[in-house]
């Protein structure tokens, strides 16, 4: 229950981290891997993929190709101009969403809770 | 050598990338591939078997592609809903409150009084003008009659005492009856003028006050 609960918040939110990544710039599948998974929000490679697929055809991102540093030419995704707008909205909602959960799950310390009982 | 055992290392990884896919939805199966495959280009062995190692097994990579293509709902779009565009009701429209000012003022002349009457209507219906903005508007032709009118008592009482204290009456002062004429021109000249003050006093209103 408890390793579910974690994923069915990492599905929620994972394509729009890969919203606020792509707002810093264009970056390749492999760039965003990595950092998607160093922050535990992918297990593994073949999650992204089908997640990029679903944001470019929802029109969020595009693609375009790009040589590399490294010499071979790769596929760079970019946000559109409805991906920045998602972003943005998304933004605005997630803030005071969270905010309510912080604050409803916070940690009743001992004492205000044996008041609360008390009074109770 | 080298740069063929890491092409060896490539293509092996690529075939059983192949396989392990070939069950995914194409376009997913096409991304995956052509993303995973350029992450290969270009690597000595050393390098293609670190990649390869951080890659991990086909199979797995297969399968949570296919948990992700099958179970994943889309992203939640973020909505926002715009304001349901309401019509407003005709009484709460400017051209409403124009028509209004501009029938108090004119319509005595079309049809006498009835005419001011429907304009009083319409500018007490409309609510782009304050209460007392109103009032001043419709008012205002009965306090100047009402101030001529006085003025004209006034006059009479002169013109009455006038001759029991044996003084002539000055032809150059208006008489009561004069007067009393003159208060009705006025409130009748101060109908348009009130009306002409609420069209001033809309200026700027795009919207009902209250």
């Amino acid at each position: 229950m408890t390793a579910d609960v974690g994923a069915q918040m990492r599905k929620g939110v994972v394509e729009y981290c890969v919203l606020g990544l792509l707002a810093r710039g264009p970056m390749y599948g492999w760039e965003l891997a990595e950092r998607l998974s160093a922050e535990g929000l992918i297990a593994s490679i073949g999650t992204l993929y089908p997640l990029l697929s679903r944001l470019r055809q929802s029109g969020w991102v595009h693609t375009f190709e790009r040589p590399s540093d490294a010499g071979p030419v790769r596929r760079y995704y970019e946000l559109t101009d409805r991906g920045v707008q998602q972003l943005a909205q998304f933004r605005a909602s997630w803030t005071p969403f969270s905010r309510s959960v912080a604050g409803l799950i916070a940690d009743v310390p001992p004492a205000a809770r044996a008041t609360a009982e008390g009074e109770a | 050598m080298t740069e063929t055992e890491a092409q060896s290392l490539r293509e092996d990884y690529l075939s059983r990338l192949d396989g392990a896919i070939a069950e995914l939805p194409w376009r997913v199966a096409n991304e995956l591939r052509s993303g995973i495959a350029e992450e290969l280009d270009g690597l000595d062995a050393a390098a293609m078997r670190m990649r390869i190692a951080q890659l991990g097994d086909p199979v797995q990579i297969a399968a949570a592609a296919k948990e992700e293509t099958g179970s994943a709902p889309p992203a939640p779009v973020v909505v926002v809903t715009p304001a349901p565009l309401v019509k407003p009701p005709m009484v709460d429209t400017k051209w409403f409150a124009i028509v209004g000012a501009l029938v108090l003022g004119a319509g005595s002349f079309l049809l006498p009084f009835g005419g001011w009457i429907i304009g009083v209507g319409l500018v007490t219906s409309s609510r782009f003008w304050r209460r007392w903005e109103k009032a001043v508007a419709i008012l205002l032709p009965f306090a100047g009659w009402a101030v001529l009118y006085a003025a004209s008592l006034v006059s009479k009482l002169i013109w009455v005492a006038a001759p029991a204290d044996g003084g002539a009456i000055n032809p150059l002062l208006p008489t009561a009856y004069d007067l009393a004429h003159s208060s009705l021109i006025m409130a009748i000249v101060l109908v348009p003028i009130g009306a002409a003050w609420l069209l001033w006093r809309l200026r700027g209103r795009e919207t009902p006050l209250r």
